[in-house]
């Protein structure tokens, strides 16, 4: 395919006016888009410095000690500030929550896009966007007082009892020297209900409609004469759908880093069901905390200066580690596109 | 076309002119507000009774939490202050220096559990609370426990502690009677909005707390009484310091704050912890309104409209603290708040409202 030569629409036409007009208008049009890229720029920049300025005191109060502890004692005159416990809690909903969700988001595009009959496309695929209009807080309220009820005495349960006595690899010690093993650690504590494993379950639904959207797009995207040649040299669905995988690659891939983006954020369903301590522990059943959740639970009462500034450090740092995963999520995929 | 709106100009705008122009000559005041979210919802009756019976004062309140209406005091961006935490020496200095507290209505909190096979209400001390929230008593068949409640029979469970986790008065108010009776506590944890809780879970808001009790059996956790009581949540009777088990209603905690009212701090700046006397509840907290000394930062149609709501919800406001749960203040307590109101001024001068 050749590219269409692209005459300077400035210079075209043969009408003066015209001409003269169409100048205008380009060089508004481009004007305005140059100063919406600055704005956006300008507004990243502004909440960085804001945020930077917020957190001065608390940078030179704690320093580095803030990402290698893990105590959140705002408590005034025993100040102790660590986010080690808030970032771990970040980390493992997020991974749960992509783990879960990009296979079940693929899965469900692919049934929209190459299984489902037509009159069954729409509505499932309706159905799904659906979910992305509900409120974060009503999420939270039905993971606090339906989802987590019933995975504390359903769910955990039957996990618990599967796996409390399977010890296949020792990972480390609990406080008072008793062994820890894989997988056993991974329920250690019983069933809670209110734990990284409901955080991450409830931000797997969260980010499911995006994911899930995007990768139809993607999918539908597919060349019919890719599609064609592959049935024509005899490949099964399955080969075909494989394919089709592969080629939209790089926009499935964009579409998880967008999950994985709204997943750190989120605050306010998380907060609701993850039990807020500020504890690290290898158990999926152990309550924890995120950074963004930490930030709704406690800002509005942050009532000293050097708390107040520490809540801003926390703010600087889920800022950065975005900044940060959303730079290596674009490294990764100039590694995977086609060339 | 044209001539018709003409024509609706040359009516309607002349007329929207009047309307702005009268309501601008009936000048009403406006005047704001902004803190605790507890008092919230008896602060928007309140308004809304007030607007009634005084036309020209507008009332705004916004529900920002303590901590953010403490800032906007301190900033001068309001007009008065809702907070459940009283001001610290520092936020008072950073306000100016002077500043009224005025306690509106009490707030008892309550300890609310979850032992469906337990059908006699339990009985609980300053103490074992303590305990239990410190991690040193976990299950429910303690010893400690089962002294305190001869005859129940406590099931062999551990305890899920449930605190909150936003920062909030209600904590600050629990913090402060668990440092009273532990001495462990109040070195170990302290008092605060928020602390570093040695144990348990944290749910967002009353909501969030009554979640985490009332999903697990043997779930325990301090609620706000007005919350618990709409809810129907059962609450335990908590013995207080001279040794009566109290049950928290609206008698025993108007009997705390007879208690204390003898002894109140001259800005009354306390809550009511472990007060002494047969009927005294032991763990209730007030919320505030809270004003500058001296008005003089506002105008003074302000100030006077400010004095006159405080003065209104102070006195004939507190009929309908029933009605929402909340504890009006007793008339002691109602004698010494109004004096504390009578010392606002204007640029030094003592307004009439």
């Amino acid at each position: 395919m050749s590219e269409p030569t692209i005459r300077s629409p400035i210079a075209s036409g043969s009408n003066p006016w015209h001409r003269f007009f169409r100048g205008v208008l380009d060089r508004l049009t481009i004007g305005m888009s140059m100063g919406g890229v600055i704005m956006m720029f300008g507004i990243l920049l502004l909440i960085f410095a804001v945020l930077l300025n917020g957190a001065w005191m608390a940078i030179g109060h704690i320093g580095w000690k803030f990402f290698t502890t893990s105590t959140w004692n705002p408590v005034p005159g025993m100040d102790k500030y660590g986010v080690l416990a808030f970032a771990y809690g970040t980390a493992v909903t997020t991974l749960i929550a992509l783990l879960l969700a990009v296979p079940l988001s693929i899965g469900c595009a692919v049934f929209i896009t190459r299984i489902a009959p037509q009159w069954l496309a729409g509505p499932v695929s309706f159905l799904v966007e659906l979910l992305a209009a509900i409120p974060s807080v009503v999420y939270g309220l039905w993971g606090a007082f339906v989802m987590s009820p019933w995975l504390q005495t359903h769910f955990e349960m039957w996990m618990w009892k599967a796996l409390r006595n399977i010890k296949w690899i020792p990972v480390g010690h609990y406080p008072g020297h008793r062994t820890e093993y894989f997988p056993a650690n991974l329920v250690h504590g019983g069933p809670s209900g209110s734990d990284f494993l409901a955080g991450g379950l409830i931000l797997t639904i969260m980010i499911l409609p995006i994911i899930t959207a995007i990768t139809r797009d993607v999918l539908q995207q597919f060349p019919e004469e890719l599609e064609q040649g592959a049935y024509g040299l005899g490949a099964t669905w399955w080969q075909t759908t494989r394919l089709a995988l592969t080629y939209c690659r790089v926009g499935i891939f964009g579409a998880a880093v967008l999950g994985m983006a709204r997943a750190i954020g989120e605050t306010m369903a998380v907060v609701m069901v993850i039990g807020n301590t500020d504890r690290i522990s290898s158990s999926l059943f152990a309550g924890g905390q995120t950074m963004a959740g930490v930030f709704v639970n406690e800002f509005l009462e942050a009532d000293h200066p050097i708390y107040l500034s520490a809540m801003m450090y926390v703010a600087l740092t889920l800022l950065v580690s975005a900044l940060l995963t959303n730079l290596a999520a674009r490294v990764l995929l100039n590694r995977i596109a086609p060339a | 076309m044209f001539k018709a709106f003409h024509k609706f100009l040359m009516v309607a705008a002349p007329a929207a002119l009047l309307a702005i122009g009268t309501v601008g000559t009936s000048r009403a005041v406006e005047i704001s507000g902004a803190g605790s979210t507890f008092v919230a919802p008896i602060m928007y009756k309140w308004i809304k009774i007030f607007q009634k019976s005084h036309p020209n004062i507008k009332v705004d309140y916004e529900a920002i939490g303590s901590g953010g209406g403490i800032n906007g005091l301190i900033g001068k961006t309001i007009n008065f202050c809702g907070s459940d935490a009283y001001m610290s020496n520092a936020q008072i200095q950073q306000a100016g220096g002077a500043v009224l507290h005025m306690p509106e209505v009490a707030g008892p909190e309550v300890m609310s559990y979850n032992l469906p096979m337990v059908h006699k209400q339990l009985v609980m001390n300053g103490k074992l609370i303590a305990d239990i929230y410190l991690g040193e008593v976990t299950r429910w068949n303690d010893p400690a426990i089962k002294k305190l409640n001869p005859g129940v029979k406590l099931p062999d469970l551990p305890i899920l502690v449930a605190h909150r986790s936003d920062g909030s008065g209600t904590t600050f108010i629990f913090t402060g009677y668990l440092c009273k009776v532990s001495p462990t506590w109040k070195k170990q944890v302290g008092q605060s909005t928020s602390v570093n809780w040695p144990v348990g879970r944290g749910g967002k808001g009353n909501p969030g707390v009554a979640a985490l009790i009332e999903k697990t059996r043997g779930g325990l956790g301090y609620l706000e009484y007005a919350y618990a009581i709409t809810g129907h949540f059962p609450v335990a009777r908590l013995i207080n310091k001279d040794g009566y088990a109290i049950q928290p209603s609206m008698p025993s905690v108007i009997a705390a704050q007879k208690a204390v009212v003898e002894n109140l701090p001259a800005d009354l700046r306390l809550h009511i912890i472990n007060p002494s006397g047969k009927k005294a509840y032991p763990i209730s907290g007030f919320t505030y309104l809270i004003i500058d000394r001296d008005l003089g930062y506002m105008s003074k149609a302000k100030a006077k409209a400010t004095l006159e709501f405080i003065h209104w919800i102070l006195t004939k406001g507190q009929k309908y603290a029933k009605t929402m749960q909340y504890i009006r203040l007793g008339p002691a307590m109602q004698k010494k708040v109004l004096a504390q109101l009578a010392k606002a001024t204007w640029k030094g001068q003592h307004l009439s409202y």
